[in-house]
Parts: C-alpha cells; structure tokens; sequence
C-alpha cells in the first residue's frame, strides 16, 4: 500500500486538473449564458411527486449487476470474491452477490420450509441466495446474503434516560 | 437436505463487467445497541437520514451526463430479530425529501418486496449481516431517507419479539461527536415513517437527539462511483473502533467515518473531555477499479461557487466513457493533496493537526470543512479518466 501524503498544492500534475477543471467551468459558464434552451431533464420524477407505480425501473445499464445469459441456461450466483454457485429460487440470470471477508465454502444447500425460500449455508453460518423480489413491484433477480452476527442489547427507556444522564455529566 | 459437490464450485475472475464500491459510510463502527428508532409499537420504516448538510452528490448515476440523479446497487444492514424461531421479515425502503418540508422523508423513491429471515432454532434474539445486490431505478439527487421495513410480531409485543437493527449512539460510553453535532437537521441522524397495514403515514418522528439520544443505523450503501466519505481519528476510550491504528471495516489508519464525530470531529477539545479530545480530520476514497492510483483530495471551507458541474463537461463521454461524477467543491481557493490508493483502491488522506492549527481552528469555529476526491486512472491512454466523490462536509 501507498501511503504517500504529500501536499502538493499546486503541483505539475494537480495544476493540469485545476486548469482543465477551471477551463471546463469556464465552458459551462459560457454555455450557461448563451444557451438557447435549458439543459436536458433528468429522466426521473421530481421529488415532490409520488413514485409511479409499476413501470419505474429502468432496463438494466452497462454497468448493472445483471447479465442477460440464454433463456435456457441456468441462472448463476455469483460473489464478489471470485466465487460462483448456480443460481436458486429459479433465478435463470447471473446475480452479484457482494461477499465482504474471507470466502467460506458452501456446505449445503437448504429450502427454508416456512416460507420455501431456497439457501446456501456456508462453513461460517452464513447464507447466501438468488432470488426473484419486487423493486417498487416490478420482479427483479436479487443477490444477498445473510451473515450471523452477536445480538445487541435492547435500547430501551431506561437505558436512554441512564446514558442522557450520563451524557449530561460528560461537560465539565 | 442435499449436500453439494465442491466441484460444482469454480474460481471466476471478472465474470462480471459490474463494478460497484461501498461508499464507505460504515468504516471504523460500533454498535452498542439494537433499536426501532422509536417506533415501538408501531409498524414502520428506520431510516437514516442522508443529509446534503454532510453529503452531495455522492451517488451520482453513472449513466446521467448531467449529474442530476442519484442510483445504487446494494447495501449492507444488520437485523435482530428478538425471537428466532418466529422469523419475521422485512423490505430496503427509500424516500425523497418531501416537496414541501425540507429534512423530512416525502414519497417513496423505492421499495423493495419481502426478504425473509432464515429459519433459525433459537429461542432469543438472532442478527444476521445482511449484503444485498439490487438495482434501484434512478431518482433526483438530494437529501434521501434511506433504510429497512421493521416488522412487528404477529403475536405478543416488542421487544419480546420483533424486528430491530444495529445502530451506533452518541453518548458518554460510547461516542461522543463534537460541536458542530448541534446543527443537524431534526436533531437527529435517523428517523422512523409509521407504515400501519403498510401504508407509510407521515410525518416521521425524529427520536429526541441530546446528548446520548442521536443514532444512526449502521448501513453502508454500494454505487457504481468512488466512494468518499469523511473520515475522524479520536482518542475516546469509549469507542475505540475510532481511534487511529485500530482498522475496522477498511479504514487503512483507523478512525471513524460515522454521522457523529465523523462529521462532527472535535478538534479543540470543546467539552474540557478527559483525556481531552484532539482529533485530527480527513477523507476517505474507495474505489476498486482504480488501484495504486493517484487521488487528488482538495479541502476548502465553501463549496464550488459556480455550482455542481459534470466532469462529462470537461471530458465528454463520447470520447472519456469512464470519467464520472461532478465538481462539487471549491477548487478555485481550496488546497489539495496528492496520495495513492493501495492494491484494493482505498487511500485515506489525513490532517494531522497541531496545537496552532487546533487554537487557530477554535477562534473560527464554527467552521465547516469541505472535502472532494478525484482518483485518477494512470493506465487510460488518449482519454481523461477521472472518478470524482463527492463532497463530504465535515462541521469544527
């Protein structure tokens, strides 16, 4: 790792980003001044209106998580580690699944039978799963994953009225 | 039960074009303790709330040339739930800022369907790390209200059973931010929007913030940008994860990039605290496609006087495909500082900061730093292939 930390306030190469940057604003301030017509709207609803219902999610960028494979392929998980598992729940996409640490090796796979959702268990107790779930009601193939972790204790009322009073003593 | 074949199981590399980093709000954390945010008897949304006070535009969508939308691709939550053998489950729920009453959560910009909890044999409270990979339809930038559906029990009451999730609180025994704490919005970094028979119903309640009351979910946010969040080394005992050497959640030297000191350091000591507080401030860049790269961090006190402009003015993505985001802060006065990420795209830039500098700082106060990084991408030959954050704020 680099760990550099050197100002270079106004170095050889910062000075070429400041002016390119400068020479940009400069553009856009020219632009803004002669326009003929306002800049482009974004494509999304204005915040103060609701949410349109169904049709609101765009098809997927370049740079999306999904990536369209032939209908009748079946669908991959796979994680941000390097790994890949075939894809569950009838999920025939490949998804991204976002693995945070060192990777842990499935162990099994399982069908949750309260709700029939279908599971990886990996050696350190995590789950993992494709899935498809609504975004704002439109079915989308969904990657996650579910990593044990401590419990914490409950902040109740009491505890808050301890720590305030705690708080309140903390100014000298 | 059917037990797999490890075979089945391949090495990939680069299977996916997909490239998206944690923006890094949840770097250098503890949580003390799991809540509702209030909403004890009552379904509802916890939200945190992503204030412009502390964050501009800072999840640009790649795909929008003017840099006006906001879009994500995933996230990182914890839930508890307090009886295990009754799994609940819960949504990822986001709104815009209402029309009409600034700082508060207004209609909904997404929500999620149902994610189950896991059947689990335990009778007491179960949390699972959730990591969850989705693709949000695009939204007008500005503040967002960002966060996790909690169920209620169908049977008996909280917190016997129910849903909750991890939060890290201000206060004495844990941490404790600085002065510029007291002008947050609402008085409070999180919030919860009443949702009965799953109807959201406003307004939100803002929880009574003083001094150990503030509290902001843990919840990291993943993005196809470069990640920037602020970044403060402290010396509390009481929160360790924020002092400096001590690396959690890749925070190269340590420190906390949390809603509370990490946007509200305290650099001069302001409450006579024993040991008394000198923390030193900086920004944090996380951006996996740009490793052992160059990373210019500018630091000023306003932002860009011209505005928030596109890079896309500068290199125009016909022909500089991956430059993004915009300029959001005041180049034109501020100073800057050069570094480079390590093998992973992470560079932390910090100040540290003498007895001068902290005396000088405190008969400015209050002051409100602003921070902007630009990784640049050494490899791109014939095109400018600039990755912008943006702008933190941090408040002296």
């Amino acid at each position: 790792m680099h760990e550099l930390e050197r100002g270079v306030a106004h170095g050889g190469l910062l000075l070429g980003l400041v002016l390119a940057l400068g020479t940009a604003t400069g553009v856009l301030w020219y632009a803004r001044a002669h326009a003929a017509a306002p800049a482009a709207p974004p494509a999304a609803a204005p915040a103060d209106k609701p949410a349109a219902p169904a049709p609101v999610v765009a098809p997927p960028p370049p740079q999306a998580t999904i990536v369209a494979v032939p209908m009748s392929a079946k669908g991959k998980l796979s994680y941000s580690c390097g790994q890949e598992a075939e894809a569950l729940n009838g999920v025939t996409g490949t998804v991204r699944v976002d693995w945070v640490g060192p990777w842990s090796p499935i162990k099994q796979m399982v069908t949750d039978p309260n709700n029939g959702w279908q599971w990886y268990v990996h050696e350190d107790g995590s789950r993992s799963t494709t899935r498809m779930i609504d975004m704002n009601g439109v079915p989308q193939a969904m990657g996650l994953r579910a990593q044990p972790t401590e419990p914490l204790p409950v902040l109740d009322d009491a505890m808050l009225k301890q720590m305030q009073q705690q708080g309140a003593g903390a100014k000298k | 039960m059917k037990t797999l074949h490890l075979s089945t199981f391949v090495v990939l590399a680069g299977l996916l074009t997909a490239q998206t980093n944690q923006i890094g709000f949840t770097r250098g954390w503890n949580t003390t303790y799991t809540d509702r945010i209030g909403g004890n008897s009552v379904f509802c949304d916890a939200l945190n709330h992503y204030d412009n006070r502390i964050y501009e535009d800072w999840m640009l969508d790649p795909a929008d040339a003017t840099g006006a939308t906001y879009k994500f691709a995933g996230c990182r939550v914890v839930t508890q739930d307090q009886l295990g053998t009754t799994p609940e489950a819960f949504n990822i729920v986001a709104y815009d800022e209402d029309g009409t009453t600034p700082n508060m959560p207004g209609t909904v910009w997404f929500r999620t369907g149902q994610i189950n909890l896991p059947a689990s044999t335990t009778a007491g409270p179960v949390a699972w790390i959730w990591t969850i990979t989705f693709v949000v339809p695009s939204t007008p930038k500005g503040d967002k209200f960002i966060g996790l559906s909690l169920a209620l029990p169908a049977t008996g009451s909280w917190p016997a059973d129910g849903l909750s999730t991890h939060c890290a609180f201000s206060g004495t025994n844990s941490d404790v931010p600085g002065p510029g704490i007291t002008s947050v919005n609402n008085g409070n970094l999180a919030c919860f929007m009443p949702t009965p028979g799953g109807v959201p119903t406003p307004p939100a309640t803002f929880p009574a913030g003083g001094g150990s009351g503030r509290r902001e979910i843990f919840f990291e946010i993943s993005a196809s940008v470069a990640g920037g969040v602020c970044v403060t080394q402290t010396n509390q005992t009481t929160y360790p994860s924020s002092n400096p050497g001590v690396v959690v959640g890749a925070t190269p030297l340590g420190g906390t990039t949390n809603f509370l000191s990490g946007n509200n350091p305290n650099v001069y000591d302001a409450f006579n605290s024993a040991p008394p507080r000198q923390d030193n401030i900086g920004f944090l860049f996380t951006d996996a496609t740009l490793p052992t790269s160059p990373v210019f961090t500018f630091l000023s006190f306003t932002p860009n006087p011209l505005g928030s402009i596109p890079l896309t003015v500068l290199a125009p993505p016909a022909n500089n495909p991956n430059t993004h985001g915009n300029v959001c802060v005041d180049f034109t006065v501020g100073v800057s500082f050069l570094n480079f990420t390590d093998a992973a795209g992470v560079s932390q830039f910090m100040l540290t900061l003498p007895a001068a500098a902290r005396a000088v700082l405190q008969a400015a106060a209050p002051i409100t730093i602003w921070y902007q990084s630009f990784g640049v991408n050494p490899a791109s030959v014939g095109t400018l292939e600039v990755h912008a954050t943006g702008c933190g704020k941090q408040y002296l």
